[in-house]
């Protein structure tokens, strides 16, 4: 069943192209990461498609009806987005912020109900909250605030959730915590569109990645068939190397170092690469 | 498993209506509300003229003699009255403006609304010679000196310290024309005038209290109406408007509200600074987890404006300072204090 | 960053020769301008030593107390408003600083009532004496906050100012009210006026102001250093405290000697100083030079406009560089960003 479809999606910054022509449609429960170089117009489809931009050509449907036939509140239950950089409100603890998110579905004189409280208990178990939950939210470290932020939009329960690169600030640790619990709420039956740049925290977590280029989906697929080194180094224009991952075997990209005065080698340096074992050697080989 | 109701909070429910009430925040407006009747009361006790708090309770009950009621009804309860509505007036638009702009070193006395409202009662009563007190001229010109700001600056909440720097030069500029008009006349002439523009409730009669009050209540509900939303815009624009506010509505409506709001408590006694800025400072304090403590601002209002009016009335007898000398001096040092504390905020 | 070679390009002498022709321009004009009816020529007479002209009282009495004083002063005045503020822009490293925003003329306007109302004071010795006071307590904290705040916000500096200049403010109002002695007079001269200028005065306050200038440009070596951050400047032997203090008082000086002839004026300092980066970004030296110029030509010209504008009423020259100045401020930071403001060398 499709949640979103877009179709022959149009945008330009003045008079530069940004998205152009973009079609693409998007399954119930399933976690799709949107990868591409810097000024590929990851953030500007997201925005476009939480309605944060005007749409100039083309057309967006949530549901089957087109993003224009929702009012800001109705849409607000549709889906829901997480912006790049969240401004986290000064004195409110965990609770609060999560309480927040009912707001689309409450009213002048309908301020809190039992639904109200259930989807909240249900945010909270699901991101974990409760260590953190009568915490200031402003005392939080990145990961615990982020996983505070996605309680925020489940307790929205919408069945599309956009998220902006919610990892890009974070360490190894927070980001692998975030995931996570994205990974998660994707499993449960929801939608999850997430720009990232990190090209491998995409293949790992990610069912399935469209890479934008151009303005144009250059690949859309499950991550082991879109990230092939031939697209990856023509979409950000460098060498890498592809590894498996030990374990399922997902697609680990390496940039490939250079020396600036021998000619690019066609294997990699020793000192680049840690201990392969005979097998990755090989595999690595056939992937060049 | 989580309790049915957030936590510090109370809510009312009655079939499929509920409605809830920061506990914290009502409580704390309860309690200054208790204080404001308080202070109101020793206000009209002191000062020249020798009445004690109980004559002044007993008159107010209605068992005072002729000479007293006259002293409390007829000359002091006016200036009380004044200070309260502005106070109240300045603290909602401060509350206002300083949740838009998301910095509470924002207030709408700094950035020429007020001297743009003094400039236009000065003019009006110099210039033409009417019979009545112009406190109309006040909103008028707070509202022209507030569009020549937003038509200059489009995105106060995006563009921070640049908006407060624009509206000091156009507070300059408005002040010094202000100035300048004034000097051009001698004192006898002035009159009052010239104590009003520093900010002055003596003498405030309820023919400009009354009006302004009832304005200032039939927006009320409007106020309510905004006060959720507004709460939200704490989050940025994004996220406000992920929750479904419809942002640039909310902005205008809001903004819009606060300098009426701020032009009207400025048409009562003219201009006293920096009330807007101290009174939703306390408020945040008071009342930490609310983010848009509208009714908590307008009571630390009215109680700051009061207070600073009876303080410079004991002060400075027999003279006659204005008001706004002391808040003026007091936020002065209240400004500092924040600038100073809060060393690590980025531009 | 430190230009070694002492010639001037080529736009630089252009603005000199332009600005100094300009300046010797508005001079002749200020003479001829103003109540009573003489004109250039008969004014040049007399400052000749013409017999003839001399001995007239009337025309003496024209030069002598109307126009003479006030062209000297605005010379005085526009120039050391203008060197105080490129000494505080340069060492609070923020291109909008100036005595009046910062509101350390509000510190000596409140020095000089406490001189007033207390003391009584009414010669230019003593004018000099408490509103250097108050100037003096105006930079300490000026600078002590600007020290505080660090190169964190530029901005919140500029609300310091207006917070120091509502806390003075408000005190000098309260005790001109609370004794309502000279508040008539007080109304007026605190817009910024040169009309009630006395050759005499200009003539105490004129060494004083020297004197800030000569210890301005002995600091400017060591301020352009300091541009680059304390630690740095410290590594190379600049002895950061020194300096500051040393800014210290020739700001405090400088102000003074204004205030004393004037009244508090805004907005001079602050565009002659910008003026004066844009044409010479590096050398604090050479910055203090143009922006002198470039007071003394924004104040004469200013004093002239308000003798012509409203003739024969006189607009207060306060008043009307506020009504230019605030609008160019606005335009400024509009243009540029403010961003385009930090290149304060």
């Amino acid at each position: 069943m499709t949640v979103l479809s877009v179709k022959n999606l149009h945008f330009a910054y003045q008079d530069k192209v940004v998205l152009d022509d973009l079609s693409f449609s998007l399954p119930k429960g399933r976690l799709i990461g949107i990868v591409g170089p810097n000024g590929s117009g990851k953030s500007t489809l997201l925005k476009l498609l939480a309605r944060q931009l005007p749409i100039q050509g083309g057309e967006i449907l949530v549901h089957g009806q087109s993003l224009s036939h929702y009012s800001m509140k109705s849409l607000a239950r549709q889906l829901a987005f997480l912006p790049q950089r969240p401004v986290m409100a000064e004195g409110i603890r965990v609770e609060q912020l999560v309480q927040y998110g009912r707001h689309p579905h409450q009213g002048w004189f309908n301020q809190w109900s039992d639904e109200d409280a259930h989807q909240v208990a249900l945010a909270r178990a699901a991101m974990q909250l409760d260590a953190i939950w009568h915490r200031q939210a402003s005392s939080l470290s990145g990961g615990q605030a982020q996983r505070a932020w996605l309680g925020m939009i489940l307790a929205q329960n919408t069945d599309l959730i956009l998220l902006d690169e919610p990892t890009s600030a974070l360490d190894i640790g927070h980001q692998a915590e975030v995931m996570e619990a994205v990974h998660r709420i994707a499993a449960e039956g929801r939608t999850v569109l997430i720009v990232i740049h990190d090209l491998g925290i995409a293949a790992r977590y990610c069912d399935e990645l469209i890479a934008l280029g151009d303005g144009q989906i250059q690949a859309m697929g499950p991550a082991r068939e879109v990230m092939t080194k031939a697209l990856v180094d023509r979409l950000y224009q460098t060498e890498v190397d592809i590894l498996p991952a030990p374990g399922d075997g997902a697609p680990v990209i390496v940039p490939r170092r250079r020396s600036l005065f021998a000619p690019l080698p066609s294997t990699p340096e020793p000192s680049v690469t840690r201990a392969l074992t005979a097998h990755e050697s090989a595999q690595k080989d056939t992937t060049q | 498993m989580a309790s049915t109701t957030p936590s510090g909070v109370w809510s009312l429910r009655m079939g499929g209506l509920s409605l809830l009430l920061h506990r914290r925040n009502w409580l704390m407006c309860g309690l200054l509300t208790f204080l404001l009747i308080v202070l109101a009361t020793l206000a009209i006790s002191l000062g020249s003229g020798q009445m004690g708090v109980r004559d002044v309770i007993a008159t107010l009950l209605g068992h005072g003699s002729k000479l007293q009621e006259i002293m409390v009804f007829k000359i002091r309860m006016p200036r009380i009255a004044a200070a309260i509505v502005a106070g109240f007036a300045m603290g909602m638009a401060g509350c206002l403006i300083q949740t838009l702009v998301r910095n509470r070193l924002a207030t709408p006395d700094m950035i020429g609304v007020n001297e743009g409202a003094s400039l236009a009662v000065v003019s009006f009563s110099l210039y033409l010679t009417l019979g009545s007190w112009p406190w109309w001229a006040s909103p008028l010109g707070a509202v022209l000196a507030a569009v020549a700001l937003f038509t200059l600056c489009r995105r106060p909440g995006e563009q921070g310290y640049l908006f407060i720097v624009i509206g000091i030069a156009l507070s300059e500029l408005l002040g010094a024309i202000g100035d300048f008009a004034m000097s051009t006349q001698p004192l006898v002439h002035l009159g009052s005038l010239y104590l009003w523009t520093m900010g002055h409730f003596a003498g405030v009669s309820y023919q400009t209290v009354n009006p302004i009050a009832l304005v200032l209540l039939a927006l009320c509900p409007l106020m309510a109406l905004v006060n959720r939303p507004l709460a939200l815009l704490r989050f940025g624009d994004a996220t406000a408007q992920n929750l479904g506010i419809r942002v640039p509505l909310v902005q205008l409506a809001v903004l819009g509200l606060a300098i009426l709001v701020a032009s009207l408590g400025t048409a009562i006694g003219g201009p006293v600074v920096f009330i807007a800025m101290a009174a939703p400072i306390l408020a945040s304090w008071l009342a930490r987890d609310n983010l848009a403590p509208l009714w908590l601002s307008a009571l630390c209002g009215a109680l700051l404006l009061l207070g600073s009016d009876t303080l410079v009335r004991v002060l400075a007898q027999p003279e006659e300072i204005p008001t706004g000398i002391m808040t003026r001096l007091l936020g002065g040092i209240l400004l500092l204090a924040l600038l100073l504390k809060d060393r690590r905020g980025a531009d | 960053m430190i230009r070694t070679d002492s010639t001037f390009p080529g736009y630089q002498q252009t603005v000199l020769l332009g600005g100094g022709s300009l300046l010797l321009g508005l001079l002749v004009v200020s003479m001829s301008t103003g109540a009573g009816v003489y004109g250039a020529v008969e004014v040049l007479h007399y400052l000749l030593g013409n017999q003839l002209a001399v001995a007239d009282e009337k025309l003496a009495m024209v030069v002598e107390t109307l126009r003479l004083p006030r062209t000297l002063a605005a010379l005085v005045v526009g120039g050391s408003l203008a060197i105080a503020a490129s000494l505080l822009q340069s060492a609070t490293r923020n291109p909008l600083a100036e005595p009046g925003l910062l509101g350390v003329n509000a510190g000596a306007v409140l020095g000089l009532v406490i001189g007033l109302i207390f003391y009584g004071v009414e010669s230019t010795q003593g004018y000099l004496l408490w509103s250097g006071a108050g100037a003096l307590l105006g930079n300490l904290v000026v600078l002590g906050i600007g020290l505080m705040l660090g190169q964190a916000s530029p901005l919140r500096l500029i609300l310091a100012g207006v917070a120091l200049a509502a806390i003075f403010g408000g005190l000098s109002n309260f005790m001109l009210l609370s004794t309502r002695v000279a508040l008539e007079q007080f109304r007026f001269w605190n817009l910024g006026s040169l009309s009630a200028t006395r050759l005499d005065a200009v003539g105490t306050v004129t060494p004083v102001a020297l004197l800030g200038l000569l210890l301005a440009g002995l600091l400017c070596r060591q301020l352009t250093l300091m541009q680059m951050g304390d630690s740095q400047a410290r590594a190379l032997g600049i002895h950061t405290t020194w300096v500051r203090l040393g800014v210290l008082v020739a700001s405090t000086l400088l102000t003074a000697c204004a205030i004393s002839l004037a009244g508090p004026i805004g907005f001079v300092g602050f565009l002659a100083a910008y003026c004066a980066r844009l044409i010479e970004p590096v050398s604090l030296l050479r910055q203090l030079l143009f922006s002198t110029l470039f007071g003394m030509l924004f104040l004469l010209a200013a004093d002239v406009l308000a003798r012509w504008l409203l003739q024969p009423f006189e607009l207060p020259v306060g008043t009307l560089l506020a009504a230019l100045g605030a609008p160019a401020l606005i335009a400024i930071v509009l243009r540029g960003g403010f961003r385009s403001l930090l290149t304060v060398r």
